[in-house]
C-alpha cells in the first residue's frame, strides 16, 4: 500500500513562493502539505547551508526567509522535505488515468516517506532553473551555469575554481559574482551582454524600485570587472576549462567586435531562468510563453492548480511571496487582499522591465557550431539536429525520433530550447510522468495499489 | 507533384517505409506521404523486435522469416546505421509446466526452420545472471534480432528516396479516391489530387476509417502498449527476453481486459526497454501509469535486480490489431489497384521488410515470396461480396 496524506492544499516547492502559499492557505484555514526536493524549505534562493538544514530560521539567509522559515516551523503545514512529485493527476486535466472520477488532485511523491498527496486544490511553486546557452566548450567540465556555483557556495561552501569568468546579461551575474569572490575565488570578468546605454534607456521605470537599485549598487561596489556588450563565445581545455574567450557582441548579442580570452578554470553563465513547468504541463495546464499561463488569482487552466512564483513568470523572492500568499489564499478558498494584487502588478512591473532589457536576444543562438553538443544526456550535435530538420522534420517529437535529443535523464529540460530553435517556429517537448526519474519500486507500487 | 508517379504509398511508418523502399528499388516512381513525420505513428512508440518465435505457424512465421533475412541485408546495406542486433532472444518459462510447453514449442519451430535451444535453470542464469532464483529455465532463439525501429525507418525512407522516391510530410490524406469501376484514381491531399496507377495504403490503426471513405472495409482495430524506459544503468541484459506466457497475453482477449507480459531488453544508447501490455481502449495514446507499474512489478519479478533500476521515460503506442492476428496485405477484388499493408499488431517492425517485398513484387508483377491470397484483405469480405469477386 501507498503512505498516503489528505489534504486541502498541497504546495508544490518549498521556496519563497511557495512557503507564502502554504501559510497563506493555513491563515485561511486550510489543511496543508508543503513538499520539496532539498532537505529543508527555502528553494534555490534561500538555499541553506548543510549545516543548517535542521534549523528554524538558519543565520545565513536574510531576514525575510528566516521570517517565513520561522513561521512555517510554527505553523501545522505538514512539511514534506527530499521528496520529488513524478506523476500527478487533477479532474479537470490530464495524467494518471487511475485519478478519473475523483474529486481531488493526485500527487505521486518519491524520495520520502509520504507517496502520495491528495489534495482538493493544488499550488505549483516548483520555481526556475538556469537557462542553457550552448557555445562550443559548454559540457566542459569546469563550465557551469551561475546557478549551479551558487548552490555550490550556498549550500556547500564551496567554489567551483579559483580563476572564475562569468558572463551572461542581468542582475544575477553580480551577486553570484559576490558569493564566489566572498569565498576566495578570484573573478577574472563578468561578461555582460547588455550595454551601459541600454539601462538608461529603462532608467526612468527602473527609479520607481529604489531597493532594487540600492540592492544592485552594493553588489556593483564589490565587482569592478564588468565588460558591457560582450559575450562569452568559447571555452577551451581539454580534461576541463583552461581558457574562456569573449567578445564584444552586437544590439542581439551575436558576437562581432574583438576577442579576449583569460586563462581560468571555471566558466558561469547566466543567461536568466527558465520556469519549471513539466508538473504543469504533465497535468495539463495551459503555457503562456514559457511559463504556466494564470489568472488575477493565480489560478491555471485546470480547475484546482494554482500557480506561484518563478513558475508563472521569472520575477524574483519578492514577486514570488505575493504570488505565493495570492494563489494559497485562493487555493484554501478565502478571501484575497485587494492591495496584495495591486502589488503584485507593481512588482511584476519591475520584472518586466528586467525582461525587456535582459531576455535573451537572438545572436546568442550564433555561438554553438555544428559540432557543438545541444542534448548533452545523448549527445546529439547542432549538426545533427540541422540534418533532421534538413530531412523533412517539423515537430519536436520528430527531432527527438530522428536523433534522440531529449530522451535522457534531464528529460529534456536542459536541450529543449536549444533544439527548438533550429525549427522555423518555437516548440516544446511534450510533458508527461514520470516529470523526475524514480526507482521502479515506487512505479511498481502505482500498480499494487 | 512534379511528375505523375506510379504508386502513391500513405503513411511513413515502417510498413509504408518498406513497401516504398522495395517498389523504389524495382525501379517504381514512388511517392510516399504521412500525415505527420517518419514513424510518428505505431513506429515511433514500439521497441523493435524481429522475432521468431512468437509468430503464427502457418501465415505469419514464413513472412516473419523472410523478414528477419531482409533485415539481416538491409542492416548491411542501408546506409544508415539501425542499431541492428542479432542478439538472440530467450523465452523465460516461470513455471515447469511453461517450461514443457516452452520446450515443445522449440521442437515444432526447429522442424520449420527456427532453431532454438532449451536451457534449464541453470544455463538460464549463465545467459542471463539477473534471472530470478526461482525461474525453472527457457528456450535461446539464437536467430532473433533487435534494432531501433525509429532509426530503422528513417534509413528505409532515406534509401527509398536515394532510389528516387518523392516523400511529402505533414500531408494528411482525405481520401482514397476510386473510379466507379472500383479502381482507385489516387489520393486527394488538402491541396490536390495525387494520380498513381496504384495506391498502396499503409496507414496502421488509423487505416480502417481512411478506407471506410471510400467504400472499403479493413477490420483494424486499436490495441494500446506501453513501454517504460530505464535510466542507462551498468545492468545489462544480453539477450532480448520474453515470458513464455507472451503469445498468451498477445493472442488472448479481444476485450477490454488488460494484458501484461514481460518483455526486458538493453539497448545499444545504454537504457532498457520494458514492456509489454495489451490494451483494447481506441484511440487514446496517453500514458497509464498504473499500467506502466504493472508492467515494471512483471519485469521486476523475473528480474529482481530491476527493482533498483530507475524509469525515465513511458510512452504508449498503437498496435494495428486484425481479428485473425494475421496481417493484412494485398489489393482488393473490388479494387485491383489499391493495395493494403497494415495488420500487424504488435510485429510491424519484424515483418515490415518481406511486406514490402510482397507490396513490390505484386506492383511489378514479380511472383511472390509467399501467397498474397494468405494475407487479403478480402478474407473478411461479407460471403456474399466475396462471392461476386
Amino acid at each position: 500500500m501507498m503512505e498516503e496524506l489528505q489534504v486541502d492544499v498541497a504546495v508544490v516547492g518549498g521556496g519563497p513562493a511557495g512557503m507564502s502559499a502554504a501559510l497563506a492557505a493555513e491563515r485561511a484555514g486550510a489543511k496543508v502539505a508543503l513538499i520539496d526536493e532539498y532537505a529543508a524549505p527555502g528553494g534555490q534562493i534561500w538555499r541553506r547551508r548543510y549545516d543548517e538544514v535542521q534549523d528554524a530560521a538558519p543565520r545565513s539567509l536574510p531576514r525575510a526567509a528566516r521570517e517565513l522559515c520561522a513561521a512555517l516551523s510554527d505553523s501545522s503545514v505538514a512539511v514534506l522535505p527530499g521528496a520529488s512529485v513524478w506523476a500527478a493527476a487533477s479532474p479537470g486535466g490530464r495524467g494518471l488515468s487511475q485519478a478519473a472520477g475523483s474529486a481531488s488532485v493526485e500527487l505521486l511523491l518519491t524520495g520520502g516517506p509520504v507517496e502520495r498527496v491528495r489534495a482538493r486544490a493544488v499550488v505549483l511553486a516548483t520555481g526556475a532553473y538556469d537557462r542553457p546557452v550552448a557555445f562550443p566548450g559548454w559540457t566542459l567540465p569546469g563550465v557551469m551555469t551561475a546557478g549551479g556555483a551558487q548552490a555550490l557556495a550556498k549550500g556547500q561552501g564551496v567554489v567551483p575554481g579559483r580563476r572564475i569568468l562569468l558572463a551572461g546579461a542581468g542582475p544575477f551575474l553580480l551577486p553570484v559574482a559576490a558569493q564566489l569572490m566572498a569565498r576566495g575565488a578570484e573573478v577574472v570578468a563578468v561578461a555582460e551582454a547588455t550595454r551601459r546605454r541600454d539601462w538608461l534607456r529603462v532608467g526612468p521605470r527602473m527609479s520607481a524600485h529604489p531597493d532594487r537599485l540600492r540592492e544592485y549598487a552594493g553588489y556593483r561596489r564589490k565587482v569592478r570587472r564588468i565588460e558591457w556588450g560582450h559575450v562569452l563565445v568559447r571555452a577551451e581545455g581539454d580534461a576541463r576549462v583552461r581558457s574562456a574567450t569573449i567578445a564584444e557582441c552586437g544590439p542581439d548579442w551575436a558576437p562581432t567586435g574583438r576577442e579576449r580570452t583569460y586563462a581560468v578554470d571555471a566558466v558561469c553563465t547566466a543567461y536568466g531562468f527558465l520556469p519549471s513547468v513539466d508538473l504543469a504541463r504533465a497535468l495539463g495546464c495551459e503555457l503562456r510563453g514559457d511559463a504556466v499561463a494564470h489568472d488575477e488569482a493565480m489560478a491555471t487552466s485546470v480547475p484546482g492548480v494554482y500557480v506561484a512564483g518563478e513558475a508563472s513568470g521569472v520575477g524574483g523572492a519578492e514577486l514570488a511571496q505575493v504570488e505565493g500568499e495570492l494563489a494559497g489564499t485562493a487555493a484554501a478558498g478565502g478571501a484575497v487582499r485587494p492591495e496584495l494584487r495591486d502589488r503584485r502588478a507593481r512588482l511584476a512591473g519591475f520584472a518586466g522591465i528586467l525582461g525587456e532589457l535582459f531576455d535573451p536576444r537572438p545572436g546568442l543562438l550564433s555561438l554553438a557550431r555544428p559540432e557543438t553538443v545541444l542534448c548533452r544526456c545523448e549527445d546529439v550535435t547542432q549538426g545533427a539536429v540541422d540534418a533532421a530538420v534538413a530531412d523533412g522534420a517539423t515537430t519536436m517529437s520528430a527531432l527527438k525520433i530522428a536523433t534522440r535529443c531529449g530522451q535522457g535523464p534531464c528529460q529534456g529540460r536542459t536541450c529543449e530550447r536549444l533544439v527548438a530553435a533550429r525549427l522555423p517556429e518555437g516548440a516544446r517537448f511534450t510533458g508527461r510522468a514520470p516529470v523526475r526519474p524514480i526507482p521502479l519500486e515506487v512505479l511498481i507500487k502505482t500498480a499494487e495499489s | 507533384m512534379s511528375s505523375r508517379p506510379d504508386v502513391v504509398v500513405v503513411g511513413a511508418g515502417v510498413v509504408g517505409a518498406a513497401c516504398a523502399y522495395h517498389l523504389a528499388v524495382a525501379g517504381v516512381r514512388v511517392h510516399l506521404l504521412d500525415r505527420g513525420h517518419v514513424a510518428s505513428g505505431s513506429s515511433g512508440a514500439c521497441e523493435g523486435n524481429v522475432l521468431a518465435w512468437d509468430k503464427e505457424l502457418e501465415r505469419e512465421l514464413p513472412l516473419a522469416l523472410r523478414s528477419a533475412e531482409l533485415w539481416e541485408s538491409l542492416a548491411h546495406r542501408l546506409p544508415d546505421d539501425f542499431e541492428y542486433d542479432r542478439k538472440g532472444s530467450i523465452v523465460v518459462a516461470e513455471t515447469e509446466q511453461e517450461l514443457t510447453a516452452s520446450a515443445e514449442r522449440a521442437r515444432v519451430l526447429a522442424g520449420l526452420g527456427v532453431p532454438g535451444e532449451v536451457l534449464d535453470a541453470h544455463a538460464l542464469r549463465v545467459e542471463e545472471p539477473h534471472s530470478a532464483p526461482d525461474l525453472p529455465g527457457g528456450v535461446l532463439y539464437p536467430g532473433d534480432a533487435q534494432l531501433e525501429p525509429r532509426l530503422a525507418t528513417a534509413a528505409l525512407v532515406r534509401a527509398a528516396v536515394a532510389h528516387g522516391a518523392t516523400l511529402s510530410l505533414n500531408t494528411p490524406i482525405r481520401a482514397v479516391v476510386r473510379e466507379p469501376s472500383g479502381r482507385a484514381i489516387g489520393v486527394q491531399t488538402a491541396t490536390e489530387l495525387i494520380t498513381a496507377d496504384a495506391v498502396v495504403v499503409a496507414a496502421g490503426v488509423w487505416i480502417k476509417q481512411l478506407l471506410e471513405g471510400c467504400g472499403l472495409h479493413v477490420p483494424v482495430t486499436p490495441r494500446k502498449g506501453q513501454i517504460v524506459v530505464l535510466e542507462r544503468s551498468p545492468v545489462v541484459f544480453r539477450r532480448k527476453l520474453s515470458e513464455a506466457g507472451y503469445v498468451a497475453a498477445v493472442e488472448g482477449g479481444d476485450d477490454a481486459a488488460l494484458a501484461i507480459a514481460m518483455v526486458v531488453e538493453s539497448t545499444q544508447s545504454g537504457t532498457a526497454l520494458l514492456g509489454s501490455s495489451r490494451q483494447h481502449v481506441g484511440f487514446d495514446r496517453e500514458v497509464d501509469i498504473s499500467v506502466a507499474g504493472a508492467i515494471a512489478a512483471r519485469a521486476a519479478r523475473f528480474f529482481p535486480v530491476l527493482n533498483h533500476a530507475r524509469a525515465l521515460r513511458v510512452y504508449a503506442g498503437l498496435r494495428p490489431l486484425t481479428p485473425d492476428h494475421i496481417p493484412i496485405i494485398g489489393p482488393f477484388a473490388e479494387a485491383p489497384n489499391l493495395c493494403v499493408a497494415t495488420g500487424h499488431e504488435g510485429a510491424g517492425i519484424g515483418l515490415a521488410p518481406a511486406t514490402g517485398e510482397l507490396v513490390a513484387d505484386w506492383y511489378t508483377g514479380v511472383p511472390t515470396q509467399l501467397p498474397l491470397s494468405w494475407y487479403s484483405p478480402d478474407r473478411f469480405a461479407p460471403v456474399e461480396l466475396g462471392a461476386a469477386s
